[in-house]
């Protein structure tokens, strides 16, 4: 399964395995796996919001 | 009527007694020698004194019956009814015969040949196939328990085992045809864990990389053969990331060996970008925690993202 986890540092980090959910992780459908992989969208406050700093593109 | 007298010297006589008639009747002496037959007379006529055959008629007991097959005396029967040949005790070689080839046939052995009935019966007797795992002669026996079915080869060899979940072991080596291979799924599953294929990864982004050697991400692997990739990517506002080495190892904060555990990223100097990825192997032979690491050493990777990685190989 594709969920999403805040760290103790404040990185969003995005994992897919069938370990089983985490406690504080938040299931992802492909579309946000692929938003939060990206770097563009972070996970804040259990909501999926935009990247302030997202990797730079050319 | 008239008698004519036999005086015995001993004082009785016999008397030949004509009948009171008004015909004439003439009585032939045979000429041959013999004795006179009354009808009072026992045990004295021979089967040479008959003149022709006694028909059946004339006898009390004139068939005999075979089974429920009435038979006259004298008469032909091809066929018997009602007959148990053998049926207590089989005559010896009563049915050799049966043994030679075309001897047997008609439409009952045909229909039943046609349409054989189970081995056993409706309900197989208890034991009836247990000599079939003991017997040599039977080169892939199939054995049955509670816990397992077995395939046998090379007489009680275990070939291959199917157990209770459908988990199939083979104690020799798979090998389909060249051509064919295995089939690998055809939808966007995924395998299940400790499966080959298993796919486990970890992705961060918005890391601020510096120059101190740093675990961006792990992830948990349970034993087995993996190939453990790592993708590295750099940028970011004002970035002028040039310089970056990026490692995969299962010991934290341990860059390893160059080009076997870690390499440096190749960058876009104009731009400050940066990018890289490589593959390494993990054997692992129990749980163990993956580190993806990073640090730079020239430049500023103010925002990094990286991808970790694994698939299950065998």
């Amino acid at each position: 399964m594709k969920y999403a986890i805040t760290r103790q540092d404040g990185i969003t980090e995005v994992r897919e395995d069938d370990y089983g959910l985490p406690d504080g992780a938040i299931q992802l459908n492909d579309e946000q796996y692929k938003q939060l992989v990206t770097g563009a969208y972070i996970l804040e406050n259990g909501q999926i919001v935009v990247n302030p700093n997202p990797p730079r593109t050319v | 009527m008239g008698n004519l007298v036999f005086q015995a010297t001993l004082g009785g006589q016999v008397n030949l007694v004509g009948p009171n008639t008004a015909s004439t009747f003439n009585l032939n002496v045979p000429a041959v020698a013999g004795t006179l037959v009354t009808t009072g007379d026992t045990g004295t006529v021979t089967n040479t004194m008959l003149a022709g055959s006694i028909a059946n008629a004339k006898l009390t007991s004139s068939s005999v019956t075979v089974g429920s097959t009435s038979i006259a005396l004298g008469a032909t029967s091809t066929t018997l009814d009602g007959v148990n040949i053998g049926a207590t005790t089989a005559g010896t070689g009563a049915f050799t015969t049966l043994s030679a080839s075309s001897t047997v046939s008609g439409t009952g052995f045909s229909t039943y040949l046609a349409s054989p009935p189970a081995i056993g019966g409706t309900t197989a007797a208890a034991g009836s196939f247990t000599t079939l795992t003991g017997s040599t002669s039977v080169t892939t026996p199939i054995v049955k328990s509670a816990s397992s079915l077995t395939l046998q080869s090379n007489g009680t060899t275990t070939a291959v085992t199917i157990d209770t979940s459908q988990n199939v072991t083979f104690a020799g080596s798979i090998k389909p045809l060249s051509t064919s291979g295995i089939i690998g799924t055809t939808t966007n599953d995924n395998a299940n864990t400790g499966s080959v294929g298993e796919y486990v990864s970890s992705s961060v982004s918005s890391i601020a990389l510096t120059s101190s050697l740093a675990n961006v991400t792990t992830i948990s692997l349970t034993a087995g053969d993996w190939d453990v990739r790592l993708v590295f990517s750099s940028g970011g506002a004002s970035a002028t990331c040039t310089a970056t080495q990026i490692a995969i190892n299962t010991t934290s904060l341990t860059v390893g060996t160059q080009s076997v555990d870690y390499m440096w990223s190749a960058a876009d100097v104009v731009n400050g970008l940066a990018g890289s990825s490589f593959t390494k192997r993990i054997s692992l032979s129990a749980t163990t925690t993956v580190y993806a690491m990073s640090r730079t050493v020239a430049g500023t990777c103010t925002s990094s993202a990286f991808t970790l990685s694994a698939r299950r190989i065998r």
